[in-house]
């Protein structure tokens, strides 16, 4: 009986091992990603058109909103079991790959990308020590977006520098009431529109993206707290503790009754987010406009904040890079693709993927505008991308910390400007 | 006989196997990892005690968020363990429908728990929602229910108390099993309703109040769901319970090390009140059938 029994689980665990092996040993790759339903639909349709374009290539979708997407990555790349090929934020390319060996290096497969498709300058954002860990998915900033219908109708005009800012908050106040706020912005937004003042005074980041440390004086630290609050205490922006009260201080804009009432009359955020931010708008984002990036008299920055939006990178311990390497490829340059993925992942950071929606109508007016400026910003040399410490999530959660403490007031700029130094002097060495 | 055992062994092996890998390794694992420095990308680096030396001395979101766990577990234990009880009582009435009101009792200890209640909650308690709306109707001020220190740890433990179910119905149980002839007794006597309550109900069930308190508090302790989607540990970590610092820690900063060292921490506090209450219990929990105590 015993030995009958040891048999028959011997059998099993020998089928067992056979589907298993009959299943990974196919030219099977996982991809995963994060999004939303449209782009969750659009990326499961070109995987399929991928498919059918390379008979014998299954590519398995994992899928998930973002939140949560990195704590899953970061234990799957601990536990050597991350996807073949993934989305991965820009922050998170050097934190997994310190020395540039976390990813394959997609040079090695240049065969099947249609690498001049990008600019040097968007694969330099992939590279680490000279090899090419990530291509980006396209690139954004923040930019200055306004509801022009709600602006005009409180008679006042899109400001163009921080003072008329300032000015027009006080206006909008005036005029709309105690629940009208000049301009809105998630939690991270709001820290670095005030960086963005800053950055154009003293012209220096917070974060030098060179050397990794920490560049801005004691004196600008304390006028980034400083601004911080003035643009929550002029009324200008909604302060910390109205967002946090109605559901979150990251919840979207777009989903604030506030804006789409049009109480709210401007957004600092994502170029690539704003067909989402004017979807809740009764015009579906008709009277949005992008705004000029607002200046400082004698500004020695532009202080644009921007950056690949994502990128797409294929595991190291991949079994099948060079398919990975060409699925990639197939998503920014293929046609058939391009017209699939449509803009659910922005505006694509590929030229011929540019040209193709813009030829096929794709592109609303206001996309290309600001799209338009930042590729002028970009050409001119005036967006430097922010070291990656920057955003390395330790950083992040520090900041948030400490502009949280300066929004509630439980702390003033003096103190906030020590805590950004010295501490965040400690956060950076031990990155 | 032999051969019986040896198959006995063999069906439970599975389980034991189960037990070690998914159990006891990550255990062991876990205060190894204690002492080292690990970001999950580059191998663990050993340097000894000092997460811990980190956590007594340097860290201050630690006593902040240990601060912030000991209030919720205060607030939520006995809070739940009274609505249960009391729920229990009345429900233990024999009442038409009765069956009705105990399953819609119980079935927030099924939902409570859930992302999607989390959300929901997450608008009710919102400047524009439902509770500040109720209350302005009543000619209440509204309160920032998700954006005020002083406030927001209520929201959670209202959600944690509201699913109160799983204890209800063990009370319950126990409320059944108090022999009738006592109240018949004590009625006689004329004793009233609240001593009857709390001079024969209570200290009949004290075994089964001292379960439930054992294992809500355990429960308390290890909340994340509530805190995480309800007000994300914030405003100015109000709410900041040491489950999400060690979820932070671990997967969000890429700090392994420091998360697993936060855990033991977590493991030793729960240990030290639960032995605490085992000892306790000795002076307040009545079990049928024990000599009395001399």
């Amino acid at each position: 009986m015993m030995s009958s029994l040891i048999r028959s689980m011997v059998a099993m665990g020998v089928i067992a091992l056979a589907l298993g092996s009959t299943v990974v040993s196919g030219q099977e790759l996982r991809f995963s990603w994060w999004g939303g339903g449209e782009r969750h639909e659009a990326f499961l349709k070109a995987i399929k058109l991928f498919e059918a374009k390379n008979p014998g290539v299954k590519i398995k979708a994992e899928y998930t909103g973002f939140q949560g997407y990195q704590e899953r990555l970061t234990t799957q790349i601990a536990g050597k079991s991350e996807p073949d090929i993934m989305q991965v934020n820009w922050a998170w390319v050097s934190a997994f790959s310190k020395s540039g060996d976390g990813f394959y290096d997609l040079r090695k497969s240049a065969s099947v990308m249609k690498l001049n498709e990008f600019t040097d300058n968007d694969l330099a954002l992939g590279t680490i020590n000279g090899k090419l860990n990530a291509v980006p998915v396209g690139f954004a900033a923040r930019m200055f977006f306004w509801n022009k219908g709600a602006l005009d109708k409180a008679g006042v005009a899109i400001p163009k520098t921080w003072d008329e800012m300032f000015a027009a908050g006080k206006a909008l106040r005036a005029k709309a009431g105690t629940k009208a706020y000049l301009i809105d912005g998630e939690g991270y937004d709001m820290i670095l529109m005030s960086h963005a003042y800053v950055y154009q005074k003293y012209g220096t980041p917070y974060v030098d993206p060179k050397t990794g440390k920490i560049a801005m004086s004691a004196a600008a630290l304390k006028e980034w707290a400083s601004i911080y609050k003035r643009f929550q205490d002029e009324h200008v922006a909604t302060p910390l503790p109205l967002r946090a009260s109605l559901g979150g201080v990251e919840k979207p804009t777009e989903q604030q009754p506030d804006w789409v009432a049009g109480n709210w009359t401007g957004n600092y955020t994502w170029d690539s987010v704003i067909r989402l931010r004017g979807s809740t708008l009764p015009g579906k984002g008709s009277e949005l406009d992008v705004g000029d990036f607002l200046t400082l008299p004698g500004a020695k920055n532009s202080g644009v904040f921007g950056r690949p939006v994502h990128m797409y990178a294929v595991s190291k311990r991949s079994k099948h890079p060079e398919i990975g390497a060409k699925f990639i490829d197939f998503m920014m340059t293929d046609p058939e693709a391009i017209r699939v993925l449509d803009l659910s992942r922005g505006i694509p950071s590929t030229a011929i993927a540019f040209k193709q929606l813009l030829k096929e109508d794709r592109l609303r007016p206001l996309e290309v505008k600001a799209y338009a400026r930042i590729a002028t910003l970009n050409r001119n040399n005036a967006i430097t991308p922010p070291a990656a410490q920057f955003e390395h999530p330790r950083m992040q959660k520090f900041m948030r910390e400490v502009f949280e403490q300066v929004g509630y007031g439980k702390i003033n700029a003096d103190e906030a400007a020590k805590m950004l130094n010295e501490q965040g002097s400690t956060i950076l060495q031990r990155l | 006989m032999y051969e019986n055992k040896r198959l006995g062994l063999l069906y439970c092996l599975p389980f034991v196997i189960g037990v070690a890998l998914f159990k006891l390794f990550p255990f062991a694992m876990s205060f190894a990892l204690s002492f080292t420095q690990f970001d999950l990308i580059e191998p663990p680096k050993y340097i000894g005690l000092e997460n811990y030396r980190e956590m007594m001395t340097t860290d201050k979101l630690f006593p902040k968020s240990l601060g912030v766990t000991l209030m919720f577990v205060a607030l939520t234990v006995p809070l739940r363990l009274a609505a249960a009880l009391m729920v229990a009582q009345v429900l233990n009435f024999k009442l038409k429908g009765i069956n009705f009101f105990r399953s819609a009792f119980y079935l927030p200890s099924i939902l409570g728990g859930s992302i999607a209640v989390s959300i929901l909650w997450r608008f009710v308690f919102a400047k524009n929602g439902l509770v500040n709306q109720a209350m302005t109707a009543l000619g209440a001020e509204p309160i920032m229910w998700l954006g005020d220190e002083n406030y927001s740890m209520w929201t959670i433990v209202t959600l944690n108390v509201w699913q109160f179910g799983s204890s209800m119905v063990i009370f319950l149980a126990a409320l059944q099993n108090v022999p009738t002839s006592l109240y018949e007794a004590a009625a006689m006597d004329g004793a009233g309703k609240t001593t009857v309550f709390f001079r024969i109900t209570v200290p009949l069930i004290t075994p089964v109040i001292f379960f439930n308190l054992i294992m809500q508090t355990v429960h308390a302790f290890q909340e994340f769901n509530g805190p995480y989607m309800v007000t994300e540990g914030g405003p100015l970590h109000s709410t900041y319970l040491l489950s999400l610092y060690i979820y932070d820690q671990s997967f969000k900063l890429f700090n392994l090390g420091y998360g697993t060292a936060l855990s033991w921490v977590l493991f030793a506090l729960v240990a030290t009140l639960s032995a605490v209450a085992f000892y306790s219990s000795k002076y307040w929990v009545y079990y049928a059938g024990e000599k009395e105590r001399s």
